[in-house]
């Protein structure tokens, strides 16, 4: 047992290390390209991300408007990832838990008696709108081996453009009187702006999802089935089932997100809703967190920071937010080529 | 003496064991050297560095007295060294002529040439077929008429008769003579010392990865060879007391029909089995008979076709697999490391993938219950000797014999009323296969009956009550414990008449 | 309606249908291959992406389209030689490898054009691509115009599908690459080097979409951030419709050109459908194909796999 701790600790360093070099890498790739192109220097370009992210009040707030649908998304994510069923459809299901929500608004908003529970109602008909969204693929690979990845690429573009045409001036909800491609606000009493109540749903959402992934069956099942399919075949475990419940609670966890992106952002759907991609940034903060549910709010939160502060660099220095991209890509490459590695270093790092 | 190829001071290490100890040997032009051992004495590992297939990490290599470095077997192939595998190196999904363009070679493919090739060494494929429907033994042919037609000289075999019945090895011992007679070198890899004795001219004994003995066939005697293949434990130990009673029907199966992989009909039994209680049954068979189909039929893990299966008096077609584990039905499966487990799943954790839903240990909540299950899997460790760092190490990390005991922990832990082991002991050493044996004897005995398929005649007439041969997916004969002769059974595997 | 418009919109989406053909020939025939020696490169959307920034960058610096291909063709060999060492070299999972790529292709193509000619006041153009009518075919009736009058990549696009097709299974070298992706253990041992043919196969994939990527950019001189919108992704499509096939291929390129072509030619006649519900046919169509041939998709048996020797 004694060699076996040695072994955890030395690994969980090395793991550190592969991160922070990852991270490193990216940023100093980054800040040659912003010193290179646009002559700012780097640290202040970095100190400027940092302080506006953290320490502004109103930067703080976007921060925490970020963390809010990453950690949920990422949280549904991980759980699939674990199992290899390559859901990249977040975006997809984050915008049918919007476009869920705004219809269950605009169909209750006359009869509303107590706000809570209307809330409530809007916010499980949003949770179902996405997790509907994921079983579409999951039922399309686990019936007809329809490959995951595609699936959920094109139902992401397909929720797009549905989402935009419902705002359009063809659409059933643009307001007529916005010049951008808006619907209709939604009633004030169905705001939801409460960020205890916000911190709390995520809370929540990180003990559910770590209890499922770490101590029931179910859980175990899933690395079972992402380690060989033959041996999830083998042990009798129903595939069908477990892709449908996968697809279902990654699919609400992302509905919710838009769900909670109406009632506490936007309060409206537009065709900017979704313009920053944030289940396309889950997948990142996912596989930074090593599809640990309780690491997700770390990576997510690095994320937030990343593009809020991304946002105040655009407009204090003319770099577009856009860099957040461009960050993810290289650090996620940076990270998966570190970890392949990892055996090579883990040789230098103890001297071997 | 001519000496066209050698290997001289070899090592190799492996995470874990040392596969090549110092090793060297030679061949000498026209013959057959034979290089003897158990399973995982280190023979393929030799020959894989002779091929390129595989780097030393010390010792040289010297084909044709020069000194050369083989990184990879187009450097072998170029020096005139071929190799036919255990495994073979054709794409089944071309065709015969196909597979000869994609080897690389200077020589231009003239079909004439081939086909009297064929002829003049009675080797006979048919130029257009698709290898994906050729029998092994034609497969075998194939590669021998590959390697010869590109003039290879230096030849090296391993394993060749593993897949072959008892006729076809014998032609292909006879052909091997032959091409030795025509310059041809042939280093010949095998465990079975019939056939070294038969067809080599020298023989080296490799043991655990060392040379233990080496020199010509006519001074070496056949218990000489035994001993130094095994050392001092002796798998010829008798395992089954000879008692053997059982009227009690567990399980028959009636004319089952399953597609294979390339959804023809591998398996299609106009005749019964039937499975006594505490009765061991062995299925004999050349590979790719059917076996494996029928296997993972009982186990729910295939499409059964027509045909029913009762179990227990019930019958159980239609049942899923996993509630065929739950009726009592366990399985060690052929492909241990993606099938029998969870590769990437802990050692402890895969004791119990096939008891996580039950009482003992999930709580009233539906929470695993983490002390009850490392009590569970530490104690499996103890009883069946399983040598891991600790329970929570990946099972990858574990090697072939104690890979197979947590596989045969976990099985027999669960108490199945009927135990299915596909080749329970392929590739493991002699001491956890005799463990492995002992365990599945034990618990016939005991426990459950037990039906085991093997490639390896002996284990099964060491084994069994009764032994079923399969052939061409159907069940062709019969054998009662009295009746057990290895030469019956063989030819009943060609499915050959057989008189009794 | 009159018949005249009618005929028009026939002549417009056929027309235009080539052009978008041309764009998924190219990704799908190069991702056939690189899949037809056992690697899925999930990663074309982004090498699309840089192959059209780096397209439109060096058109623009050189005032030549024809340097604008060139800079496609350095785009893919960039991120190609990057993904080729992760899912090769490395044997990471090609999943990751490729939805990683495809990440820092989009992220490092949209953040440069902001930086670089994003930031200039005035929207600038590169020098297009010019047709090239072939002689007297092109003055052809009707189906002059629609044929023969296209660019010089366009061409190169259909005839590449024979000679690709010629080249894998009719030659030893294309026997080689089947072989490796059904079988990378036996290919080795026959003496074929598996890790230089699947870099090979998967450089040139990678070039065939960095060119196809610069042929968007350079076909309206124009750079936009998500300028790709999913084309890559449906090139991966149509290489699995085409059961790695280079014919077949050029059958799905042809379905998903027309069907992309419908809107534009529904625009210039003046029908009025939202446009949203064109933009959606193809990846509706796309998820309806895949859902209808999933079930008898034969991939080699060695897809997916990286090969390590033991």
């Amino acid at each position: 047992m004694r060699y076996m701790l040695k072994e955890t600790k030395s690994d969980l360093v090395v793991d550190i290390l592969i991160y922070l070099m990852a991270f490193l890498l990216a940023i100093a790739l980054g800040a040659f390209l912003i010193w290179f192109l646009l002559k700012i220097n780097p640290f202040s370009a970095l100190s400027i991300i940092v302080s506006s992210s953290l320490f502004t009040p109103i930067g703080l707030s976007s921060t925490f408007e970020y963390l809010v649908p990453l950690t949920l998304i990422s949280l549904g994510l991980a759980i699939s990832y674990r199992a290899k069923y390559w859901n990249i459809g977040a975006d997809g299901q984050l915008i049918f838990g919007a476009i869920f929500t705004m219809q269950a608004i605009f169909s209750v908003k006359n009869y509303v008696i107590w706000p809570g529970l209307a809330i409530l109602f809007v916010l499980i008909m949003g949770i179902l709108g996405g997790a509907l969204y994921g079983l579409i693929p999951a039922v399309l690979k686990a019936k007809l081996n329809v490959n995951e990845v595609l699936s959920t690429l094109m139902l992401n573009f397909i929720a797009i453009y549905f989402m935009t045409w419902l705002v359009d001036v063809t659409g059933p909800w643009k307001d007529p009187y916005a010049a951008e491609l808006e619907s209709y606000p939604i009633p004030y009493k169905f705001y939801l702006e409460n960020p205890l109540i916000l911190l709390s749903i995520i809370i929540i959402s990180i003990f559910l999802i770590y209890l499922l992934a770490e101590k029931t069956p179910f859980g175990r099942y899933l690395k079972i089935l992402g380690s060989s399919k033959n041996t999830a075949d083998y042990i009798g475990l129903n595939k069908t089932l477990t892709y449908i419940y996968l697809g279902l609670i990654s699919g609400a966890l992302s509905g919710l997100a838009g769900a909670l992106q109406i009632l506490s952002i936007s309060h409206i759907l537009s065709s900017d809703f979704d313009s920053i991609y944030l289940g396309y940034l889950s997948i990142f903060s996912t596989w930074l967190s090593a599809l640990n549910p309780l690491y997700v709010v770390f990576s997510s939160l690095l994320m937030s920071v990343l593009i809020t502060g991304g946002y105040f660099m655009a407009g204090i220095a003319g770099v577009s937010q856009l860099f957040i991209y461009y960050f993810e890509g290289v650090t996620f490459v940076s990270i998966i080529v570190f970890q392949a590695l990892k055996h090579r270093f883990k040789k230098v790092i103890k001297n071997e | 003496m001519d000496v066209v190829a050698g290997l001289y001071g070899i090592h190799k290490k492996f995470p874990g064991v040392k596969a090549l100890d110092d090793v060297t040997v030679e061949l000498n032009r026209g013959e057959i050297h034979a290089v003897l051992g158990e399973n995982g004495a280190g023979k393929t590992t030799l020959m894989n560095i002779l091929f390129g297939l595989t780097l030393p990490d010390k010792g040289s290599i010297r084909v044709y007295g020069k000194d050369v470095k083989i990184k990879s077997p187009s450097d072998a192939l170029k020096l005139g060294i071929g190799m036919v595998h255990q495994h073979f190196s054709l794409i089944p999904t071309l065709n015969v002529i196909e597979n000869f363009k994609i080897l690389s070679a200077e020589k231009k493919i003239d079909e004439n040439e081939i086909l009297e090739l064929e002829k003049r060494l009675n080797l006979h494929v048919d130029l257009n077929a698709k290898v994906g429907t050729l029998s092994a033994g034609e497969r075998q042919r194939l590669e021998v008429l590959r390697l010869l037609y590109f003039n290879f000289n230096i030849l090296i075999f391993d394993e060749p008769t593993s897949v072959l019945t008892p006729v076809e090895t014998d032609m292909l011992l006879k052909e091997l003579r032959k091409i030795v007679s025509e310059g041809k070198s042939i280093f010949f890899i095998s465990h079975k010392l019939n056939e070294v004795k038969y067809v080599s001219d020298r023989i080296t004994v490799l043991r655990r990865g060392k040379v233990v003995w080496s020199g010509y066939n006519d001074q070496a005697r056949v218990e000489d060879l035994v001993n130094y293949m095994i050392g001092s434990v002796s798998i010829s130990e008798k395992i089954h007391d000879g008692a053997y009673s059982s009227s009690e029907e567990l399980l028959k199966i009636e004319q089952l029909r399953v597609k294979g992989e390339r959804s023809n009909l591998a398996l299609n039994m106009n005749e019964s089995i039937v499975v006594n209680k505490n009765e061991i049954v062995g299925i004999a068979g050349v590979a790719g008979n059917g076996q494996l189909e029928l296997f993972d039929a009982i186990m729910g893990l295939r499409k059964i076709e027509k045909g029913r299966i009762f179990f227990n008096g019930k019958e159980i077609t239609h049942l899923s697999a996993r509630d065929r584990i739950e009726i009592g039905i366990g399985y060690i499966p052929e492909d241990r490391i993606s099938t029998g487990v969870a590769p990437d799943l802990s050692v402890k954790e895969n004791l119990l993938i096939k008891l996580l839903d039950s009482k003992t240990i999930i709580n009233k909540l539906g929470l695993l219950n983490e002390r009850k299950m490392n009590e569970i899997a530490e104690q499996l460790i103890k009883e069946y000797d399983i040598r891991t760092p600790s329970i929570n190490t990946p099972v990858k990390n574990l090697s072939g014999g104690n890979l197979q005991k947590v596989i045969l922990a976990r099985e027999i832990s669960l108490k199945p009323k009927l135990l299915l082991a596909y080749e329970p002991t392929k590739g493991l050493d002699v001491g956890a296969t005799f463990f492995i044996r002992s365990k599945l004897y034990e618990y016939a005995k005991n426990t459950g009956s037990v039906l085991i398929y093997s490639e390896d005649l002996e284990e099964l007439i060491q084994l069994c009550d009764r032994i079923y041969v399969i052939y061409k997916g159907d069940i062709v004969a019969q054998f009662n414990r009295e009746e057990f002769n290895e030469y019956n059974i063989g030819k009943a595997m060609m499915g050959l008449e057989i008189k009794r | 309606m009159s018949n005249l418009p009618l005929s028009i919109f026939f002549a417009d989406v056929i027309t235009i249908g080539i052009g978008y053909t041309t764009i998924f020939l190219l990704a799908s025939l190069g991702e056939i291959y690189a899949e037809k020696s056992g690697v899925l490169n999930l990663s074309l959307e982004g090498i699309m992406s840089m192959g059209a920034f780096f397209g439109y960058s060096f058109a623009i610096l050189f005032n030549n389209p024809y340097f604008g291909l060139l800079g496609g063709i350095l785009a893919g060999l960039l991120l190609g030689i990057i993904f080729a060492y992760i899912s090769i070299t490395l044997g990471v999972n090609q999943v990751l490898a490729g939805l990683s790529i495809w990440l820092v292709g989009i992220g490092i193509s949209d953040f440069l054009y902001t930086l670089t000619f994003g930031r200039s006041m005035f929207l600038l153009t590169a020098p297009t691509l010019k047709n090239v009518p072939i002689p007297y075919l092109s003055d052809l009736p009707v189906i002059g115009k629609m044929f023969f009058d296209h660019t010089i990549i366009d061409y190169t696009a259909y005839i590449l599908v024979p000679v690709l097709w010629y080249f894998l299974y009719k030659t030893k070298t294309g026997l080689k690459i089947i072989s490796v992706g059904e079988n990378p253990r036996a290919a080795d041992s026959v003496g074929i080097n598996v890790n230089k043919v699947r870099y090979a196969t998967v450089l040139f994939g990678s070039i065939m979409s960095g060119l196809s990527g610069s042929y968007i950019a350079l076909t309206v001189g124009l750079y936009q951030v998500g300028i790709i919108a999913g084309r890559g992704w449906i090139s991966i499509g149509i290489a699995a419709f085409s059961g790695l096939n280079p014919a077949y291929g050029l059958l799905g390129s042809l379905l998903f050109g027309l069907i992309s072509a419908l809107g534009p030619s529904f625009m210039i006649i003046g029908y009025k459908i939202p446009y949203e519900f064109l933009d959606i046919t193809p990846f509706l169509a796309l998820i309806v194909v895949v859902m209808l041939i999933s079930k008898r998709m034969r991939m080699p048996s060695g897809h997916g796999q990286p090969y390590k020797r033991e």
